[in-house]
């Protein structure tokens, strides 16, 4: 197949797109939590892979291959979204208010989601890779330690560390 | 305990939330739409510049190719003389060979 999309064959390369962009979307929204942005970091992903398949080292699978692509897209839209923390500090300045609501026991889902997802976005860049690729993907840890290029061991510490730090992070919030 | 649980559930009802998360059914085919662009760009970009080299390349063989398939040909220089005779005057060889004999 990465030979006939080489070729010039779309046939080829739009089967390739059908077959990966789900867990290609999947691990965006793991990282992102938006369905918008997620959909623009797939359709990058695999304009990324059209241009570089040649450069595609065939010892990697090319599963692998595009997840690392996927989590470079992602990492790199998230240095460029940095001028955004205005809004993430609003957000967090909201967070402080519904505290209040918090200790009335008023917490509604919406705002218990968003805390999730933030708690998420502050875990360190590894544990938060670990934890989207064990987790969203449900990735057997041989996987992940290749895309990671790391041993099976440290994934394995990487997801309890994020579960535990997710829970501290939480525990806070929710009191 | 029980915050435990009920923290690790709300984790993954989120998991499982974001998970089924349908994306847009088009996109495969939004995907396609831009690689053709982008491939339709490539073509474009680099065009212009190939249409005057292979024009300019072309002209070049062409001359080249003229030259030397016209030193290829050689007139052939022959060696055989050609000689235009009168049948009327043909019998006079005779009477002309026979004074000789004589």
């Amino acid at each position: 197949m990465i030979q006939n999309i080489l070729d010039g064959s779309q046939a080829d390369f739009e089967q390739l797109v059908k077959m990966y962009q789900p867990n290609v979307f999947r691990t965006a929204m793991g990282l992102l939590h938006n369905k918008e942005d997620a959909e623009e970091i797939t359709q990058d992903v695999f304009l990324k892979v059209y241009d570089s398949l040649s450069s595609f080292n065939q010892r990697a699978t090319l599963s692998t291959w595009i997840y690392r692509v996927t989590i470079n897209t992602c990492l790199n839209f998230l240095k460029k979204k940095k001028g955004n923390r205005l809004l993430v500090g609003l957000s967090a300045l909201l967070g402080l208010a519904s505290k209040e609501k918090q200790c009335e026991k008023l917490v509604t889902d919406k705002e218990e989601k968003d805390s999730i997802r933030k708690a998420m976005q502050e875990l360190p860049g590894k544990q938060r890779l670990a934890f989207v690729l064990t987790k969203y993907e449900e990735l057997p840890q041989r996987q992940v330690a290749e895309i990671m290029q790391i041993s099976e061991g440290a994934v394995e510490q990487l997801v309890i560390r994020a579960r535990n730090n997710l829970r501290k992070k939480l525990e806070k919030i929710v009191g | 305990m029980k915050q435990k649980m009920n923290i690790d559930e709300m984790i993954d009802e989120l998991i499982k939330e974001e998970r089924n998360e349908e994306f847009n059914p088009f996109l495969a085919t939004r995907v396609m739409a831009a690689v053709q662009e982008r491939q339709y760009q490539k073509e474009k970009k680099i065009n212009p510049a190939w249409k005057t080299v292979m024009v300019a390349a072309g002209i070049t063989v062409a001359f080249f190719l003229g030259i030397s398939i016209g030193s290829l040909y050689e007139s052939e220089s022959r060696n055989d003389g050609i000689m235009l005779s009168n049948d009327g005057a043909m019998e006079n060889f005779g009477f002309y060979s026979q004074i000789g004999e004589e």
